[in-house]
């Protein structure tokens, strides 16, 4: 090849390259004056600038590659837009498995509580007896020497006798377990006389 | 009746004028009520008295200061309080059936104002 072919063919490719540039240019002004005018527009409009921008952006996917990219850049948005919807949708169905687990944590305890209630009252009365106290054993002793030697002493002579011992466990005396139970007897005797003529006596006043 | 005298024509004992009021709040009539009062002050006399161990059980003295001159006062007052408990306690399972809550209230009431009337005397 010639010098001057050599020369007109890189002319031919500068002119070809400056012809390209400034396509390019052209365009990116273009495109540039296109989506700034559709932004001005549409905010000119009382739009927000967020829907002015995907407007801007949607007019320039036109533009740029024809309106089949303009209808995906569409479906791009709708799908960012049901992106957006699906996220606070799966936001609010956590929000709503929190609250039913709440719920069903509350049921359940619920539910144990009342098991447990159930539990409790069907437990065997022997299961439910707590251990006995070594003052219980004592006075459990007492009681059974004192009834098998002959003694008549009821349980609510005991009852009497374990208070008397009670009460007087702190004085400069106290009594025996023995001498309080035998207190006791005769405590319950003159209060049984009493509640007899009270009894008696309130059902005639009637 | 003389208001003043229990049933024996004796003059009323703090611990009669207790028990007179517990039988009126219960319902009783007031002769009624006079006749128990002493009655029941009796039984807890005789009640602190076994407890005491004192030998001096007489029912027509109702003077618990006969216990106090001759028992440690804490003595005295620890068995005047469960005599006094005892008895009514089974007093008022008698009169259960009897009573409306309110009753009930007013004579818990009385009895512990008359525990602490016992006990600010010492």
């Amino acid at each position: 090849m010639s010098e001057i072919a050599l020369e007109l063919e890189g002319q031919q490719v500068e002119q070809v390259e400056s012809n390209e540039r400034d396509r390019k240019v052209r365009n990116v002004v273009s495109k540039g004056v296109l989506t700034g005018a559709v932004f001005v527009y549409s905010m000119s409009q009382g739009n927000s600038p967020d829907a002015s921008a995907a407007y801007a952006g949607l007019a320039l996917a036109g533009a740029e590659y024809g309106l089949p990219v303009a209808t995906a850049y569409i479906g791009k948005q709708a799908e960012a837009l049901r992106g957006l919807a699906g996220k606070a949708f799966e936001a609010v169905k956590t929000k709503q498995r929190e609250i039913d687990a709440a719920f069903a944590e509350a049921a359940r305890t619920d539910i144990q509580n009342a098991r447990l209630d159930l539990a409790l009252r069907l437990l065997p009365e022997t299961l439910r007896v707590r251990p006995e106290t070594e003052q219980e054993a004592q006075i459990r002793t007492e009681v059974s020497s004192l009834r098998g030697s002959g003694l008549e002493l009821s349980d609510a002579a005991v009852e009497r006798g374990v208070d008397i011992y009670a009460a007087r466990a702190n004085e400069e005396e106290p009594v025996s377990l023995e001498q309080a139970l035998r207190v006791g007897m005769a405590v319950q005797e003159a209060i049984e006389k009493q509640t007899q003529v009270i009894g008696n006596n309130f059902e005639e006043a009637e | 009746m003389n208001p003043t005298m229990n049933a024996s024509n004796e003059p009323l004992q703090d611990l009669e004028v207790l028990f007179l009021d517990l039988f009126a709040i219960a319902g009783l009539k007031y002769d009624k009520a006079h006749v128990l009062a002493e009655s029941t002050t009796n039984t807890v006399v005789e009640v602190i008295a076994i407890i005491l161990d004192a030998k001096d059980t007489q029912k027509t003295n109702k003077d618990l200061s006969r216990f106090f001159d001759k028992y440690p006062e804490e003595r005295v007052l620890n068995a005047l309080h469960l005599a006094t408990s005892m008895v009514m306690e089974s007093t008022l399972k008698t009169l259960e059936n009897s009573m409306n809550d309110e009753a009930r209230k007013k004579i818990e009431g009385r009895l512990t104002q008359f525990m602490k009337m016992e006990e600010n005397k010492k």
